[in-house]
Parts: C-alpha cells; sequence; structure tokens
C-alpha cells in the first residue's frame, strides 16, 4: 500500500523539485544511490576509454588514435576507475546499508556525507577537462617536466577525490563507533561493517601520504622546488614510495569492502550461516595493517638494495594469507549450502573463483626474480584487471543484483542476468588470460602498437572487452527498465529473514523492538 | 501506524536537508580554476576572484550556518532519541574520539612530510649541504615561546568554559588568535622576506630550500587553518554555544591547536636546533 503510493507521489513530482531533492538531500540512502548513479555513470565512460584502447590494440599499427592521445585514454581509464568507479561504488554500499545494518538513523554527520559525495562531480570534471597522458601514477621526472596544464588538473582532481574520501571515513568510523544499537558489538557485526571500518582506517592513513606526495608535484611543477627533480639533490624514487605508500593501501580500500560486501551475501543466497565469522573479521584487520608494509614491491626494479627489497617480498607474499583464510571460509560456507542458481549467486561464485586466479599471479610477481622479468609487462596489466574488474567489479554486480530489491522495491529480470553473467565471464577470461600470456613473451604496457607476432593475443583480449562491454550495457539495461517496469519484489527477496539471516541486522532488530513496545 | 511514521520520517528528513553541501562542494571548481589560474600565472586577476569568490561562500555559509549548528546537533539527538542507540546531548561533548580520528590524518600527513625530508636528506654526505646558508634560530626561538604560551591561553579558554565563565573563554580564544597572527607574521613579514631576499634562499635554491620551505609552509597553513576556527569559535562563545557540559568544538579546536604546536616542536629542533644532525 505505501508502496503503490510513494509510486503514485514520484510520478506527479516536477523535475525541479526532484532536483532540488537530489541537490538537498542529506539522507544516507539517497546519497548512497547518488553515489551508483555517479558510479555506474563512470563505469560507462572509463569502460568506453577501455574499448577504444583495444579498438587500437587489434591491430599492430598504431593507426586509430595517435600516441600522446594512447596516453590520455591510458590515463584517465586507471584514474577513472580507480577513483571514480571502484571507490564511490563501494561507498554508495556503505551509505546505504551500514546505518541499516547497525541499527541507527544515519550517519553520524549527514551534511559532510553529502559534501563529500558532491566533491566527486567536480573532480571528474577536472579529470575528463584536463585529460593528463602521464600514466595514472603519474612517475617524477616525467609529471614535473611535463607542461601541459591538464597535469595540474589531474594533481587537484586527486587532491578533491582524497579530501571527498578522508571526509567520508571519518564520518564511517564515527558512526560505526557511536551509532551501534544495543546488541551490536564488534563480535557480531555485520562482516561488511568490519570491512568498511578497515578500509575507513586504511584511507585516512594512506591517502594524506598522496596528498602530500601531489603537493609536492603541484609545487615542483609551478615554483622551481626540487623534491623529484636530481639537480638538486632531490630524487624521483621519492615521488615512487609516496604514491606508493598509498597506491597498495588503496588496493586493499577498493578490494576489503567487495570481500565484505560477498561475505554478507554470499551466506544468504546459499542459506548457510557464514563459516568462520570471526577468521573473516581477523584476517581483514590483517589485510588492512599488512597492506602498510608492501608499497616497495612496486619498486623493485628502481635499483634500491635487495637487503631493502627481501622484506617487502615476505610482506607481499605474508598478504596472501588472510586473503586465503578468506577464500577457505567462503568455500567451507558453500559446503552443504543451498547453491541457488541465481544472478547474484552466479557473480559471487565468480567472484571466488576470479579472486583466486588474480590473487595468486599476483603472488607469482612479488618473487624479485619473477618480477625483474614481469615489471611494466601486460602480465601486470593481466593480473590487476582480474582483480580489478574480474573480483571487485564483479563483486559490485553481485550486490547490485542482490540489493536491487531492496533499493527499487522491483525485481530485474534473471534471464538478462545471466546473460550479462556469461558475457563478463567469458569476456573476462578472454581479454586477460591473453594479457598474461603477452606479458610473459615480454609485451610493455603503455604500447599503442607492437610486433606484428603479438596481434593474434591482442585480437582475442580484444574480442574479450567487446564481450565485457556489450555484458555491461545489457546489466545497466536491464536496471534501468527493471527500475520502472519490473514486477513488484517481496521485502524479504532472497528468503535470508525467513532463514534467520535479515539482510540489515540492526534495522530488524529495531522492528522487532518496536513491535514488543506496541 | 507504518504509513504514517514513515510520512513522518520523510518530513523530518526534508527539514534536515541542506542546500549547502552541493553548493559548497560543487563550487570548489571555482577555486581550483582560480588556483591553476594563479599557478600557471594567466589571468591572475580572474584566478583571484574566483579564489576570493570561494573564500566569500564559504564565509557566508559559516555565518548563515554557524547560528543553527546548536539546532542542528540537538535534532540530530532527538532523532537518536526515538531508538534505541544510547546518546545524550551531552555527548556532544565528547568529541575526543573524532578529532582525534581527525588529529590521526593530520599524524599520517606530517608523518610522511617527516619521512619524506630524511629519507632524501639520508642520501646527502654533509647536511646542511655546502653553500647552504646559516639560518638564524632567534626569530623561531621567540616563535617557540609565542607558540608553547597560546597552548596555555587556549587551555585556559576550555578550562573558562568548564567553569562556566563565557567572558573567558572569549579573551582565552582571542588571545591565542592574537599569539597565533603574531607568529605567522614573524614568519611571513620577518623571517622569510629576509631569507628570500636578502640571503636569496629560496624554495627553488635546492633539496635544502625546497624541505625548508615546505615543512615551515605546511605547519604555517596549519597555523592559519587554527586561527580560522579559532575565530569560528570566538563567534560561536560570542553566542553563548559553550555551556560548562557542552563545549565539544572548542576541545576539538584547543586539541588540534595543540598538535599543532608539537609539531612546530620537532620543526623547530630539526631545522633550526640541530636535532638528529650528523
Amino acid at each position: 500500500m505505501t508502496v503503490t503510493q510513494s509510486r503514485v507521489e514520484k510520478q506527479h513530482t516536477p523535475w525541479y523539485k526532484s532536483l532540488r531533492r537530489i541537490l538537498t538531500t542529506t539522507h544516507h540512502t539517497e546519497i548512497g544511490m547518488l553515489y551508483f548513479a555517479f558510479s555506474y555513470i563512470f563505469l560507462i565512460v572509463g569502460g568506453l576509454f577501455a574499448l577504444w584502447m583495444r579498438w587500437e590494440l587489434a591491430t599492430p599499427e598504431g593507426n586509430v588514435v595517435d600516441a600522446n592521445f594512447y596516453n590520455s585514454l591510458f590515463t584517465v581509464h586507471g584514474t577513472l576507475m580507480i577513483f571514480f568507479w571502484a571507490t564511490p561504488v563501494f561507498f554508495g554500499f556503505a551509505n546505504y546499508m551500514v546505518p541499516k545494518m547497525i541499527g541507527a538513523p544515519d550517519l553520524y554527520y549527514p551534511k559532510l556525507n553529502a559534501l563529500s559525495f558532491w566533491l566527486l562531480p567536480v573532480a571528474a570534471a577536472l579529470l575528463l577537462i584536463g585529460w593528463p597522458n602521464i600514466g595514472w601514477t603519474g612517475y617524477a621526472p616525467l609529471t614535473v617536466i611535463q607542461p601541459d596544464i591538464g597535469v595540474d588538473m589531474w594533481i587537484l582532481s586527486l587532491h578533491i577525490v582524497g579530501t571527498s574520501s578522508i571526509i567520508g571515513s571519518l564520518n564511517f568510523i564515527v558512526t560505526i563507533w557511536r551509532l551501534r544499537r544495543p546488541g551490536i558489538n564488534f563480535s557480531n557485526m555485520p562482516l561488511f561493517v568490519w570491512s568498511i571500518a578497515v578500509t575507513a582506517f586504511i584511507i585516512i592513513l594512506a591517502v594524506p601520504v598522496l596528498a602530500f606526495g601531489l603537493t609536492l608535484l603541484l609545487l615542483d611543477r609551478n615554483f622551481g622546488t626540487q623534491f623529484y627533480i636530481p639537480e638538486g639533490g632531490g630524487d624521483p624514487i621519492l615521488w615512487q614510495h609516496l604514491f606508493w605508500f598509498f597506491g597498495h593501501p588503496e588496493v586493499y580500500i577498493l578490494v576489503l569492502p567487495a570481500m565484505g560486501i560477498i561475505s554478507e551475501i554470499l551466506p544468504r543466497l546459499v542459506k548457510r550461516p557464514i563459516y568462520g565469522y570471526k577468521a573473516i573479521a581477523y584476517s581483514t584487520v590483517l589485510i588492512g595493517v599488512l597492506g602498510f608494509g608492501v608499497w616497495a614491491h612496486h619498486m623493485f626494479t628502481t635499483g634500491m638494495s635487495i637487503n631493502a627489497l627481501a622484506p617487502f617480498m615476505l610482506m607481499t607474499m605474508a598478504v596472501a594469507i588472510p586473503s586465503g583464510i578468506k577464500v577457505i571460509n567462503w568455500e567451507a560456507t558453500l559446503y552443504g549450502g543451498k547453491i541457488r542458481f541465481n544472478t547474484p549467486t552466479l557473480f559471487t561464485l565468480s567472484f571466488i573463483g576470479t579472486f583466486i586466479v588474480g590473487g595468486i599471479t599476483g603472488v607469482f610477481q612479488a618473487g624479485i626474480p619473477v618480477d625483474f622479468h614481469l615489471q611494466d609487462t601486460y602480465f601486470v596489466v593481466g593480473h590487476f584487471h582480474l582483480i580489478l574488474f574480474g573480483a571487485i567489479s564483479q563483486a559490485a554486480f553481485a550486490a547490485t543484483y542482490y540489493y536491487f530489491p531492496h533499493f527499487t522495491k522491483r525485481m530485474y529480470s534473471e534471464t538478462l542476468g545471466k546473460v550479462h553473467f556469461i558475457s563478463a565471464n567469458v569476456g573476462q577470461y578472454l581479454l586477460y588470460i591473453p594479457m598474461l600470456a603477452l606479458g610473459l613473451l615480454g609485451m610493455p604496457r603503455r604500447y599503442y602498437e607492437y610486433l606484428p607476432e603479438f596481434q593474434g593475443l591482442h585480437a582475442i583480449a580484444t574480442f574479450g572487452a567487446i564481450l565485457i562491454g556489450v555484458g555491461t550495457i545489457i546489466f545497466l539495461l536491464n536496471l534501468l527498465i527493471s527500475w520502472k517496469k519490473g514486477p513488484a519484489a517481496s521485502p524479504d527477496p532472497w528468503d535470508a529473514a525467513k532463514n534467520g539471516m535479515p539482510d540489515f541486522m540492526g534495522e530488524a532488530m529495531n522492528e522487532v523492538e518496536a513491535q514488543r513496545h506496541g | 501506524m507504518s504509513a504514517e511514521t514513515n510520512a513522518h520520517a520523510a518530513h523530518e528528513e526534508h527539514e534536515e536537508g541542506s542546500i549547502w553541501p552541493a553548493i559548497v562542494g560543487l563550487n570548489t571548481i571555482a577555486l581550483i580554476a582560480g588556483l591553476i589560474l594563479l599557478l600557471k600565472g594567466i589571468y591572475t586577476t580572474v584566478g583571484l576572484i574566483l579564489v576570493f569568490y570561494f573564500i566569500a561562500l564559504l564565509v557566508v555559509f559559516v555565518v548563515f550556518e554557524v547560528r543553527q549548528w546548536q539546532h542542528v546537533i540537538s535534532s540530530f539527538f532527538e532523532r537518536l532519541q526515538k531508538t534505541p542507540i544510547p546518546a545524550e546531548p551531552e555527548k556532544v561533548g565528547s568529541v575526543g574520539f573524532p578529532t582525534a580520528l581527525f588529529l590521526l590524518t593530520e599524524t599520517a600527513f606530517f608523518a610522511s612530510a617527516f619521512g619524506a625530508y630524511f629519507l632524501i636528506r639520508s642520501t646527502f654526505p654533509v647536511w646542511p649541504p655546502p653553500g647552504a646558508p646559516h639560518l638564524e634560530n632567534f626569530i623561531p626561538r621567540i616563535q617557540t615561546i609565542i607558540l608553547l604560551t597560546s597552548s596555555v591561553t587556549i587551555e585556559l579558554a576550555v578550562w573558562s568554559a568548564k567553569k562556566g565563565n563565557n567572558r573567558g573563554v572569549l579573551a582565552g580564544i582571542l588571545a591565542t588568535m592574537v599569539l597565533g597572527i603574531v607568529f605567522m607574521g614573524l614568519k611571513l613579514g620577518i623571517e622569510w622576506p629576509r631569507l628570500i631576499y636578502e640571503l636569496g634562499f629560496t624554495p627553488a635554491s635546492g633539496f635544502y630550500g625546497s624541505s625548508f620551505y615546505i615543512l615551515t609552509g605546511v605547519h604555517g597553513a596549519h597555523v592559519v587553518g587554527g586561527i580560522i576556527v579559532l575565530a569560528i569559535a570566538a563567534g560561536r562563545a560570542k553566542l553563548g554555544h559553550f555551556k560548562p557540559k557542552s563545549h565539544g568544538f572548542l576541545d576539538a579546536v584547543s586539541l588540534y591547536w595543540n598538535f599543532v604546536d608539537l609539531i612546530w616542536l620537532m620543526l623547530f629542533l630539526i631545522i633550526w636546533e640541530g636535532a638528529f644532525l650528523w
């Protein structure tokens, strides 16, 4: 009844009132939806850039774009996908779900929460207008001597994104610490809340380091300071230290919420409580801590002494242990569970599978001698895309399908969802496995033309990229059409509450208590 | 029943909403555009206008919004009281945890600054490098005394707030502000011009110059930020916002100020007093 009423109201709302509501809202669910809209828009934009690059790479000659434009394409693609797709989409989930999971009415600072969203469009606009061509890692001294104004815009864009994520993280930590309802504590808090708490701590410790490094870069470019320039005693390697001290924890900023959300939806989909709650929670913390001690594994070939590098190799390999703990606990949850073959389950399973493949290719590169061979090749590209698309993005897809009935009160189309699943998974292995092979054969990354003997593998990869693109378009059309026209969904679409695992624990406890009191 | 509560909740949300996050967030584009014009030295007037436009916007926001903060806080706690979450308005006073988190980000920032400084400094055979000017420590010593005094005055303001002495609060905050302004005046008015114009020691004078100006510069920026939040605190003290049991903002400002003071002591020891020198 209430649902139909609100639907009628929605149809009568004139556009300027909806716009006003979008601009003025401070409610966590609505800001969560804004984050989703924003991140899915930039998934499309970043995906189109990727397809553009793959189109260029289908043939060995550089004939679609020129070298400089290709540099800009991979720079903007990388920065967009990390800062404007993978980070905000999980901020969206966190916004929507964390208060509901801990039984809070909203985040602790609702207006700051809105501010941390409204900084993002500015940052994205700066990045796209700036169109920098220095690579998403922005290595000095290239970034210092490159006179293009776009590099300054890229720096300031990252400053704004960083500010936004720091504000958001402070908000989430204070919310999780202060607004938990009685009965929810650190020994039974939903695992997604655990992962958001750890992620937020990583953000507030890692992002300021990036901010400092970027500030030095801005000064080097515009005021003649010599932090990254060897002539005055500076060191280009300093940038790599500062960037990767942020950059590697950033990987865990992206993957921990994905792991958290999988730990939430997997037990509900297979109707069996999560196996090893404590192990998963503590391994999240362990990944967060170890993540700060591995940054130099991006710098094995910079000429640092082997004695300094060896601990980073060991630490990097050690991170595989807590990650493995998680995988084994998910698999143990599957064992004896009732596996349903609906779209979120399929994506959850493919998340686990691809995470294993992507993670193990990472353990290879942790070995210093292996990395000497693989540094800056397509193997690296294949490895982190398997994690970023194959695992993290697919976790976001799984969670989007899973929570779609909660967000919109409607159901998506299962058939289209399965088509999306097949094209995304066939596509990703066609795209990234050839990349691993190309890297082993010695194809360097960031080249827009290459030797003719690599063409076969590149052509397969391009075909895979197109498959992923088609799948993503089907996915977004499915969501948009179902949002308006889909069949009404039940309030408990996956029988989670029926199996004793309500989707939003805190909210369910609040309702029980409200009923008890009258 | 549920429809009624939903409608009520929707009404409440509507009241809680605010256009300011969107205005401030989206207008940062003006700040950034202005900064880029200033950095590149093209259309500097336009750049200055854009930057000042953004600052004016923030001033308008603070002036309009500060009066409502009491209301915002109390309505948030009213909302909480309808839930089982234990939260009393008195707890507004305990800003220790959020402030500590904020200072944790600041710690990470300054740790990376000191880390970068020592990482590069360790590659020099001697420090200071040959040919670098001798840095006079007369002004920094005065600055140290000023900042240590200001830590006392801000604590006096907090102490007065606990006693309910609003005039003491205002006096403490204003004294701290004055000391902060004198500190910045000594740095920007006397020390830096002397170094730059008399000794020719600029940010472009090698890593020694760059690191000197970045370390003292980011610290100075934090002092300026401190002066601004002190001004807001003074405004709130004048409006009588600080009660003996609820003066969280003042607590937070004093913690921040003492933190900036501590960073200065480390800078003073490392840069002027030759700590860790070899």
